[in-house]
């Protein structure tokens, strides 16, 4: 009798099963289900399938300072006769960025007749200003990235994602160039995504 | 006698006080608002203080001045009725402390074809149109993000980043 009982059940079952393997043969073209991953897809009036979607765009993400002050003596006892703050810049991307001067305003009115030199050599009523990437203000001009005034694209620093770099303002100025008194150079730091 | 003797003597210190304190409030004048660059160099140092002052003084400006900022490194505008529209999403985080515009300039010319109003710290600008059409094609752009100050307006000054802007066809 158990044997019967369990026959009829097991038979049961398999056909209670069938109507889902039937029907997951064959679909209408376009519907889903769950998993109907792995399911071929037919159709009497074959469309084409469109698939729509959009493209997550990459955000470009830093820290960066948009004014940099700085101060020039002669009475500095070394090459680089700025004192410079710390310029921090940062990139919080998912992409390498490169930080670079891409426009210098340059205003000398007040300085007596004083011109710019823009490759750090100056004359005595000259004044040359650079940016240079370092970890401590740097006693030396070597590697200083001079300003020109306009526009120019000089890069000063290649930050990996999630990478911080620092920068110190470099420079020096001739004999003749008056003490306190103050000019105008403003760097535009920009940044552009590698 | 003595009388005026210490009426002109107090007179005297009351002036040298108020030219000192003129003088102090001119140099610490607040920065000028639109584009004109405030000196941000020294030549010397003023008497009185040391290197190690003058450090700190300029480190803080210097960061008083720091701005982060979020934007669309690859924007893709659409030729909606002949006017490129499109994402830039920038961001000014609240942060900031700050309030941030944003000029579009296409780095060929100059030209300006987006200029924003003031975001305030922790807004965002997310779709926006020029003010120009482009045919369709790629341009080098140049975004310009200037920083003022939230109570007084006033110019602290300026950074960005260049792109590539995509028109794409309607």
């Amino acid at each position: 009798m158990k044997k019967v009982l369990a026959g009829w059940l097991s038979a049961a079952l398999i056909l209670c099963a069938c109507p889902v393997v039937f029907a997951a043969e064959k679909l209408p073209a376009g519907s889903s289900g769950p998993g109907t991953s792995g399911v071929v897809v037919e159709s009497n009036d074959p469309k084409d399938i469109e698939l729509h979607g959009e493209i997550e765009p990459t955000i470009l993400s830093v820290t960066v300072p948009s004014y940099i002050p700085f101060s020039i003596s002669r009475s500095l006892p070394r090459a680089n006769k700025v004192v410079s703050p710390r310029i921090e810049v940062a990139n919080h991307s998912s992409v390498p960025v490169s930080v670079y001067v891409a426009d210098t305003k340059i205003d000398l009115s007040r300085l007596g007749g004083a011109t710019w030199s823009e490759n750090g050599d100056v004359g005595p009523n000259q004044v040359a200003v650079g940016l240079t990437s370092a970890q401590s203000e740097p006693e030396s001009l070597s590697g200083a990235q001079w300003l020109q005034e306009g526009k120019q694209e000089t890069e000063l620093a290649r930050l990996n994602p999630e990478d911080a770099g620092r920068l110190f303002v470099v420079g020096t100025l001739g004999e003749s160039v008056p003490e306190n008194r103050s000019f105008t150079v403003i760097a535009t730091l920009m940044v552009h995504a590698q | 006698m003595e009388k005026r003797t210490a009426q002109r003597g107090i007179l005297a210190a009351s002036a040298v006080l108020l030219l000192c304190t003129g003088a102090v409030l001119a140099l610490r004048q607040p920065r000028q608002s639109g584009l004109a660059w405030e000196e941000n160099a020294m030549v010397g140092f003023m008497p009185g203080v040391d290197l190690e002052t003058r450090r700190k003084q300029l480190q803080q400006e210097l960061d008083e001045s720091q701005i982060a900022f979020s934007l669309n490194s690859s924007p893709a505008f659409v030729l909606e009725n002949g006017i490129p529209t499109g994402k830039l999403m920038l961001e000014n985080p609240g942060n900031n402390h700050k309030l941030l515009t944003a000029e579009l300039q296409l780095s060929a010319t100059g030209e300006t074809l987006y200029q924003s109003g003031a975001l305030r710290p922790g807004s965002y600008l997310e779709e926006v149109a020029l003010n120009r059409t482009l045919p369709a094609g790629e341009y080098p752009i140049t975004v310009y993000l200037r920083a003022y100050r939230e109570d007084t307006e006033e110019l602290i000054g300026q950074t960005g980043a260049s792109v590539t802007l995509t028109v794409l066809p309607g």
